[in-house]
């Protein structure tokens, strides 16, 4: 039975000057290496929920152990250290710092995080070896490409270096925030397939949130977040994220 | 990796916005480069100043005010009201205690430069600086009637050479119309550069004042008359007149009683000054132009400084999503911090270095233009320990100043968590 890598157990959050919930979370956990898809409608709390889980945000209550920690527990640069450690994070867009150049976008994680760079220095004895293969599985392993500005990229290219950046250093959770909602369907599936490799291959556990419900059959589980929140009614957090 | 990651952003950043960050940079360069030169232009203006004249102990004129007597003796601006009379001048010179005296006769000009009539004491026994003398860089004192030693920049000014002939105007005028040119003179001596008034003199004799003004009678030639130059040489050259004294004593002490005693002169109203005394009042007439400038251009470094931080602040919006990518990658909020306050210490040291490099490419322009017009002259040295202070106290002006967009950018990012929706 594979340990979890979270589990949430009576989480609340409400936004500041609301006096509703925002989450409402009993019980809820995934199991390492698991690939989970989290899907609801905008306004339903994924957002919040991945605030919490990264660590950005604290629950008013409840219990968040994130790989057998209870990061509601650690102190803002705590939970600020656990996220650089543990956790990589891919967005809908605009991942990457336009000043830096593609390789110093993907070690990026290495500057803030001993471990991750320790790790990538493991696996392929010096960061730019690291960074250099993780371009090159995920299709950016063109010199053309890393010289470019990372302005020039496409969308689709630049999703492939935001993975990339996350994957390295292994980092045990991977956390993508509708990271496929910009691109067109070929650019889609061939970023999932790249990304479910990478995954495998660090033996990450993937926590994929989306709107876009043709993806789930992909995934190992499938979670309305509706299943798991338990606030009375959905609620409009555009605005307040 | 780089040993300084936050540093090796912070300048990457700054590249990607070169126009702005390039401006600021030069804003506060011009600022920083103000500071320096109003801080050198004061202390070099004290310190020329100063050195202006050293060891004589009193300086004597007809009854003014203390500071006109030391401009139009020391600094050759202004006219004397009044003559001192020859027997004043030897009753002085007689006293005990008195060690030497250099009489001055003042009033004409030789295109634009001020003529002194004095005796050859006054190379003997006039100092500035440090007591350092006044030496010949050419030529020896003068010797005969109708010689002239000229300071460095006259001669430089107007291309003498020893030997050359000159013509010395009456009065004080530029463009002098009326000229003694049936005395010319002959360059005997040109004096090394003091970066004294004495290097925009022309030194002749008394005799010589005496000689040039035979044919003449309050301020005009008399209509007729022309004696030549060798009918002069026969007659008694005696002067009756003098403008001023400068003073030597045996002993400091006995300068002050000896001042005493001369503002007390019966036989004619007399002035007595200590230049030490007369210097630091006269430079304190300008302590409030100095304290001016001195505002002034710290006012300017606050506008430069102020420049910067809306600079920053204004791009803390824009950036909204860079700071969000670096907190997604592991960057803490002190990691924000660090980033904008090095942003802005590469800024302050940027502009000082740039500021510095601009301070020496206007010194060497104006050092020319005060040397001639203003007598000021500046030395070009490397930055010493006041210019360091200096720039050091405007870089940490610079990285305080930075700390505040920093707070703003820390509490923006946690506001902001990971997803940023402009």
């Amino acid at each position: 039975m594979p340990l979890p890598v979270f589990r949430v157990s009576g989480v609340t959050y409400h936004w500041r000057g609301q006096g509703h919930l925002t989450l409402d979370i009993p019980a809820f956990s995934v199991e390492s290496g698991e690939r989970l898809f989290i899907h609801g409608p905008s306004g339903s709390g994924k957002t919040t929920l991945l605030n919490l889980l990264a660590g950005i945000s604290k629950p008013d209550s409840g219990e968040m152990d994130v790989l057998g920690e209870n990061i509601s527990a650690l102190s803002n640069a705590g939970r600020d250290v656990f996220r650089a450690n543990h956790i990589g994070l891919i967005f809908q867009m605009f991942n990457l710092v336009p000043y830096l150049s593609i390789i110093e976008n993907v070690l990026l994680p290495c500057r803030f995080s001993t471990r991750r760079r320790e790790r990538a220095m493991a696996s392929d004895g010096d960061l730019y070896a690291a960074a250099t293969r993780l371009l090159s599985e995920v299709g950016m392993n063109e010199r053309r490409h890393q010289k470019q500005p990372v302005a020039k990229l496409s969308v689709g290219q630049q999703q492939r270096v935001a993975a990339a950046r996350a994957l390295i250093g292994s980092p045990e959770l991977i956390i993508a925030d509708e990271p496929t909602s910009s691109l067109d369907a070929t650019a889609q599936d061939s970023f999932l397939r790249l990304l479910f490799r990478e995954v495998e291959r660090s033996n990450s556990t993937l926590v994929f949130v989306s709107h876009d419900r043709r993806l789930e059959s992909r995934f190992d589980r499938v979670v309305a977040l509706s299943e798991i929140n338990h606030t009375s009614e959905p609620l409009d957090e555009g605005g307040a994220a | 990796m780089n040993k300084w990651p936050i540093l090796a952003l912070a300048l990457r950043s700054l590249a990607n916005r070169k126009l702005t960050a390039g401006l600021t940079l030069f804003a506060l360069a011009v600022s920083m480069m103000l500071v320096l030169g109003v801080e050198k232009v004061r202390h070099e203006a004290k310190a020329s100043f100063a050195n202006t004249i050293s060891s004589t102990d009193l300086i004597v004129g007809a009854r003014s005010g203390s500071i006109q007597l030391l401009l139009y003796s020391v600094f050759r601006i202004g006219n004397a009201t009044n003559n001192i009379s020859w027997k004043s001048y030897n009753n002085i010179a007689g006293r005990p205690g008195v060690a030497w005296t250099v009489p001055l006769s003042l009033g004409d000009s030789h295109r634009g430069f001020r003529v002194i009539g004095t005796t050859t004491d006054y190379f003997k026994h006039y100092r500035y600086g440090r007591k350092r003398n006044l030496t010949f860089s050419s030529g020896k004192p003068f010797d005969d009637l109708f010689d002239a030693v000229v300071g460095w920049d006259v001669a430089n000014a107007l291309g003498y050479k020893m030997g050359d002939p000159m013509v010395v105007s009456h009065g004080l005028g530029r463009q002098g119309f009326k000229t003694h040119k049936d005395k010319p003179f002959r360059i005997a001596g040109v004096l090394t550069k003091t970066g004294t008034p004495v290097d925009r003199s022309v030194h002749i004799s008394l005799e010589a004042i005496e000689a040039i003004h035979v044919d003449w009678k309050s301020g005009a030639r008399v209509p007729g008359l022309q004696t030549s130059t060798d009918r002069v040489r026969q007659m008694d050259l005696k002067p009756r007149t003098i403008t001023a004294v400068l003073v030597g004593t045996d002993s400091r002490f006995g300068a002050f009683g000896l001042m005493r005693s001369i503002n007390e002169y019966p036989g004619e109203p007399l002035l007595a000054i200590l230049p030490g005394v007369a210097l630091q009042e006269l430079w304190g007439l300008m302590g409030t132009v100095e304290l001016t400038l001195s505002v002034i251009s710290l006012f300017v470094v606050f506008a430069g400084l102020l420049g910067m931080v809306t600079m920053m602040l204004a791009g803390l919006n824009e950036r909204r999503r860079e700071l969000a990518i670096l907190r997604s990658v592991g960057a803490r909020p002190r990691h924000l911090f660090a980033l904008l306050v090095s942003e802005a210490a590469a800024l302050s040291i940027g502009s000082a270095m740039l500021g510095l490099a601009l301070l020496y490419v206007a010194l060497l322009i104006a050092q020319p233009i005060l040397d001639t017009q203003f007598g000021l002259f500046l030395e070009i040295t490397a930055p010493n320990k006041r210019d360091q202070l200096i720039l050091g106290l405007l870089i940490g002006a610079g990285i305080l100043a930075g700390t505040f967009p920093a707070w703003r950018a820390c509490r923006q990012a946690l506001a902001d968590g990971l997803v940023v929706r402009v």
